[in-house]
């Protein structure tokens, strides 16, 4: 569905020091600076995937979305989207796509949705009763019926964003970009947009890509996980299996009736945390049984856990991995 | 061209936005009125002192109706859409066209004919207002067959205004601040297309560069020909080089806008 080989995207831009001067400075010689966005990403998604794009603020994500949408025309290298090159805007391949855009709005502003929403069908010609039902349909499971026909700009965000989505999908696109859907949003209306995302993505087979800074968003929608550091790929695989890329070990939290020391502890494996009653220890993954079975027999414990790494620190670790390599 | 269902929808978008703004339109018709009262007083000193009572080739009533009309065809044919697509250009709101099946300009002129709808209509009633005042005070002549002329060329007249408003506006792929580029250029396109003094006042040599320029076909044809200065064949050799204009303006703002695409590619919204 979505074949990407080689991208790459070079800025051009301009630094300027503080100052007076340095602006007269700047009227006359401006130093050329390149920044790689996104430099050699190659990747290749199925049909009904739903994959999320993970990575650092200024990693390349919206670039690379938006050059998959044809907004942008890649420096070099080729992608290839329902077999089209989208920055050839073809209008056939237009009409089974889109994106939508956590920080940008796509509805007129002054307007009542559902005005927005009759240009949409206009714009990709949709014929009455297909576009009823999709209306009805996508109002119903975001529950916003009563709300087509309020101005878009006395909308709360969430509010919004579902309106967005609707406006996105009237045309029942094979193919949708999301980035960061569920940016400043409540925990509620997050959760909202994510029951909404997945149900579509199963009862369509739509293929999804999304961005996202929330884990949850990631750990609950996306089948496969895309890392993308300084604008390169770093990790491609199913997040939950991130930790066994990184290293093997485990965290276990021990709780004791009495104070343990903290040397004792040590021999065990890395101390995170330590509070005389309460450790929590990284281990070897190898070695966890024997561990554990060391613990229980020769300690005191109260209550033991045996935890994964958390996949923040997980993710973390790959993005300073990447950036010390 | 409007009808295709999404231009036809986008022109009906514009109408609408301008239903909501109609007060805003008739107070800018009304500031229009300083100017003229200035312009008024000029030409009758003028005209005070000329021995033929004639200035220009035009009589006395003939250059206060120019005045007037000058100034209500202005009102009429600005543009005002040229900051949206400034902000549509800086702010990313072109991507939401650039990924749709819709072209950009039709968009844009649909939307803008859809708003002149109901200027139109205003337009019309004070320019009518306009004459019977003009005929009972100064004896300005009245003419069925020319003003029904006027309004048809008027309509082509818009068009040819949108398409050099659309080329100033994109200015906003090169430059970070085109504000300035649109007051002047807009303040410089209402002059040199007569919507201020009629363009015989600029002298023989400007007249025949303005000539071979699109410009006068803006505002100050139009005018004359309900003034009843340009008659006859005339008038079709000028609505032949309306249309001709309007071919050539149109491939020169395709350009504009394909080069502008390009750098926008490359940097982005």
């Amino acid at each position: 569905m979505i074949d990407v080989v080689n991208l790459c995207k070079t800025y051009e831009y301009y630094k300027k020091d503080t100052g007076l001067k340095n602006s007269f400075k700047n009227l006359f010689h401006r130093k050329k600076l390149y920044k790689n966005a996104v430099k050699d990403i190659s990747f290749t998604i199925e049909e009904g995937e739903f994959v999320g794009f993970l990575g650092p603020n200024g990693a390349g994500k919206t670039t690379t979305l938006k050059m998959l949408s044809g907004i942008l025309h890649p420096t070099s290298g080729n992608a290839r989207v329902m077999g089209y090159v989208p920055w050839e805007r073809n209008n056939e391949f237009k009409r089974n796509f889109s994106i939508v855009m956590g920080q940008k709005n796509q509805l007129w502003w002054d307007l009542p949705t559902n005005e927005s929403l009759l240009l949409n069908k206009c714009i990709y010609e949709i014929d009455d009763s297909k576009y009823n039902n999709t209306l009805n349909e996508l109002v119903e499971v975001l529950d916003v019926k009563d709300l087509l026909k309020i101005q878009v700009r006395r909308l709360s965000l969430g509010e919004r964003m579902k309106m967005e989505i609707i406006a996105a999908l009237i045309h029942r696109p094979k193919i949708i970009l999301l980035d960061e859907p569920t940016i400043g949003l409540d925990l509620v209306s997050q959760r909202n947009i994510r029951e909404f995302l997945k149900y579509y993505n199963t009862t369509y087979k739509a293929t999804i890509i999304l961005t996202s800074h929330y884990m949850k968003d990631i750990e609950e929608l996306c089948t496969r996980t895309i890392i993308i550091n300084k604008g390169q790929s770093v990790y491609d695989g199913k997040i939950t299996e991130i930790n066994g890329v990184l290293k093997d070990a485990k965290i276990i939290k021990i709780r004791f009736s009495t104070h343990i020391d903290k040397d004792v502890l040590s021999q065990i494996g890395r101390i995170r945390e330590y509070a005389g009653d309460y450790v929590v220890l990284e281990v070897d993954k190898t070695r966890l049984n024997e561990h554990s079975k060391t613990i229980m027999n020769d300690m005191p414990v109260v209550d033991l856990n045996i935890e994964e790494i958390p996949l923040d620190e997980a993710i973390e670790a790959i993005y300073n991995n990447h950036d010390g390599g | 061209m409007i009808t295709q269902g999404k231009y036809l929808k986008s022109f009906s978008l514009g109408f609408q936005s301008s239903l909501e703004y109609r007060a805003n339109f008739i107070i800018s018709f009304l500031s229009t009125l300083f100017p003229i009262t200035i312009q008024y007083f000029l030409w009758t000193a003028l005209y005070n002192n000329s021995p033929n009572g004639k200035v220009y080739g035009y009589n006395y009533s003939q250059i206060i109706a120019y005045t007037i009309f000058a100034a209500i065809v202005s009102k009429f044919v600005s543009g005002g859409f040229e900051s949206e697509v400034n902000e549509d250009i800086k702010n990313g709101g072109l991507n939401k066209f650039l990924i749709k099946p819709i072209d950009y300009y039709k968009y844009r002129i649909a939307c803008f004919l859809g708003q002149k709808v109901s200027q139109f209509f205003i337009m019309a009633i004070i320019l009518i207002l306009t004459i019977a005042i003009l005929n009972i005070t100064l004896g300005y002549s009245i003419n069925l067959a020319r003003i029904f002329i006027f309004f048809i060329v008027i309509i082509i007249s818009i068009q040819l205004s949108f398409i050099f408003v659309y080329c100033t506006s994109m200015a906003a792929f090169w430059l970070s601040e085109a504000g300035g580029i649109f007051v002047i250029g807009g303040l410089l396109l209402n002059i040199i297309s007569g919507g201020i003094v009629p363009l015989e006042v600029f002298g023989n040599t400007i007249n025949h560069i303005f000539n071979f320029l699109p410009f006068k076909y803006i505002i100050y044809f139009p005018i004359n020909i309900l003034n009843g200065v340009i008659v006859g064949r005339q008038i079709i050799y000028g609505v032949l080089l309306q249309i001709f204009w309007i071919i050539v303006c149109k491939k020169f703002a395709d350009m504009l806008w394909k080069q502008g695409l390009k750098r926008h590619n490359a940097v982005g919204g």
